[in-house]
């Protein structure tokens, strides 16, 4: 493996106030992807409604006790930002909780999430894969306390709405599904991966029209503009094979074929992502280069520990075919990368190299994305820390 | 709340450690006993030689046969890489006249000893596949009603229909047709087998100590 360089602080624009950007900015999508160490746990916030309603939350995997629950109770005391209260017709706010595979890296805080928050959340998904770890058993004895929770276990090519959210689930294939219980499927190719898009109008109101009556009136919008997530959850290469043939490239020609299938999908590829998670904490076995390519993200994430893990995570060959997709050598010559930072992929064991100190932790990322423009932050806590909004520091340029 | 998939919570309590009675090959109980301060310990994931297991203290069973654990569950990074825990596993395992085989992710064992020290682990018992089973009550159980009353009424209804089709049909009146035979087998994979199957396989919760 290869450790993260240090990032020089001046990359930084010190001073900024991360809970007021998120205000400032209902329009857009937050997303955080907590320091566990090799784990995951991750937060999104989604965009308010245009008529100014609460953002609803989405919680993908709880590898620990305490992290997610602090950090929500945290964004609760500015409801301007999340409100854990439930909406004025009982809307839970946390829309949906994904336990993406039973690994215990990724749902080991899940039965204390369920237990602090679970009255709040009206989804769960896990993947259906049956594991005997302590953890398991705990997740589900919180979800079967729980009478109002919907239960699915989605395979790929399911999607559902949230609000203007649209979360399509990659993986796992339905061919995998059908082998979990025969020990014929790897328990991380259980591992439910996400394609998280927004906004999803597809229909604009026309001037002076009333929405009521939008659905039949509107005009159909071909081509979408909006953003989007990987979240790689800790799928491999075989789970990925399958995500490859069931969201195909489809190549963009003149013929009336080509158009009809490119105006019915948005004439988006059904993989592109303006944000990687990378799947499996950057294993070897996590992703693969046509992979990349395909997602082709402006910002890439890992969720892993610097060094001294037990695997070793990120591993080199990893990290090397994500720069290989991120910006292609081979067809140049006296060729030298620069740091992983230059490729705006971060890691949530990142340094900071600070003036003549020592390199100080930049730990839990979060991500401010809408249609304009990404801003990336970090909050300098370690794995065993809580994320304190006051330690916010803002990448000192924004992603277009 | 949109629409009901669960019954009313389950009752709270256990009744007992967990007593998973794990079999040799010849169908033989394993001798061995759970005793205080025995770990419960599942490998939770294999990458080339490295082994995360994942440690509790052994747990107890409630009444349905779910598996109640004091904690969630701490991973161990033992300093021993695969082939090492698997010759002290496969050891145990002959010694026990249990099945010997290579470590897979899911594996879980009652372990006596120093649980961060494998080479040094006194008794091993593989439980593995009570653990599953457990594993798989412990998410029908969430997801989906019991259906133990439901069931008999099923089978009930399914007897009387399989009855009347068994009665002779004549010759073209419905296409030469028929019902299946009165004593068709369960259908392989139908509600009547899984139930069968989990019947015999429910973890027990009987007082017995000895595993």
């Amino acid at each position: 493996m290869t450790a993260p360089a240090p990032i020089p602080a001046d990359r930084f624009e010190d001073g900024q106030d991360f809970l007021q950007e998120v205000m400032d900015k209902p329009d857009a999508l937050v997303y955080f992807l907590c320091n566990v160490g090799d784990g995951d746990a991750q937060l999104l916030l989604l965009p308010k409604d245009e008529a100014g309603n609460p953002r609803q939350a989405v919680v993908v995997d709880a590898a620990v006790t305490k992290k997610l629950p602090t950090l929500l109770n945290k964004l609760h005391e500015t409801p301007d930002v999340f409100s854990l209260d439930l909406g004025p017709n009982g809307e839970e706010p946390l829309a949906l909780i994904v336990a993406t595979h039973p690994h215990q890296d990724h749902i080991n805080g899940m039965q204390e999430l369920l237990q602090e928050h679970g009255a709040k959340v009206a989804e769960f998904w896990d993947p259906g894969f049956f594991h005997s770890v302590p953890a398991y058993h705990g997740m589900m004895q919180e979800i079967e306390k729980l009478e109002h929770l919907l239960y699915a276990q989605p395979t790929s090519g399911f999607r559902r709405w949230i609000g203007d959210t649209e979360v399509s689930v990659l993986s796992p294939s339905v061919h995998l599904r059908n082998r979990f219980d025969s020990y014929g499927t790897e328990i991380n190719d259980s591992s439910i991966s996400l394609r998280i898009e927004f906004p999803t109008h597809r229909y604009l109101l026309k001037q002076g029209e009333d929405p009521a009556h939008a659905h039949e009136e509107g005009e159909p919008i071909d081509v979408r503009t909006s953003r989007s997530l990987i979240l790689g959850a800790d799928a491999q290469t075989l789970s990925w094979s399958y995500v490859l043939t069931d969201f195909p490239f489809l190549r963009k020609s003149d013929t009336p074929t080509a158009k009809a299938i490119a105006a019915a999908t948005g004439d988006v590829d059904l993989l592109s992502g303006d944000v990687l998670k990378v799947s499996h904490h950057a294993s070897k076995h996590g992703v693969n280069l046509e992979l990349v390519e395909r997602i082709a993200p402006t910002l890439t994430l890992v969720s892993s520990v610097a060094e001294g893990g037990k695997y070793n995570f990120p591993h080199s060959v990893a990290q090397d075919l994500i720069r290989e997709a991120l910006e292609p050598s081979t067809s140049k010559t006296n060729f030298t990368r620069g740091p992983d930072y230059e490729l705006n992929m971060f890691y949530t064991s990142d340094t900071c190299k600070e003036n003549g100190g020592e390199p100080t932790t930049l730990g839990s990322i979060a991500i401010v994305m809408n249609l304009k423009e990404i801003t990336l932050w970090r909050f300098c806590d370690t794995s065993r820390e809580a994320v304190d909004f006051t330690k916010a520091r803002k990448w000192g340029k924004a992603f277009r | 709340m949109r629409y009901t998939q669960r019954p009313a919570p389950p009752k709270e309590g256990t009744s007992g450690p967990w007593n998973p009675k794990p079999t040799r090959p010849d169908g033989e109980p394993v001798d061995a006993a759970v005793a205080p301060g025995d770990a419960y310990v599942v490998v939770d994931e294999i990458i080339d030689l490295d082994v995360r297991l994942v440690a509790a203290p052994w747990p107890d069973v409630d009444e349905a046969g779910r598996l109640r654990f004091e904690e969630t569950g701490t991973e161990l990074e033992p300093e021993v890489l695969l082939p090492a825990i698997e010759d002290v596993i496969n050891a145990q395992r002959e010694q026990l006249g249990q099945v010997t085989r290579p470590l897979r992710v899911g594996d879980t064992f009652l372990v006596r000893g120093d649980v961060e020290k494998p080479p040094e682990w006194e008794l091993v018992v593989d439980v593995t596949q009570a653990a599953r089973q457990a594993s798989k009550l412990a998410q029908q159980r969430a997801i989906a009603p019991p259906t133990e009353d439901r069931l008999r009424a099923v089978n009930r209804a399914r007897e009387e229909i399989r009855g009347q089709r068994a009665e002779p049909v004549l010759a073209g009146a419905d296409g030469g047709g028929g019902g299946p035979a009165e004593d068709a087998p369960p259908e392989p994979g139908g509600v009547e087998d899984r139930a069968a199957q989990e019947r015999r396989s429910t973890p027990g919760s009987t007082a017995s100590p000895v595993i």
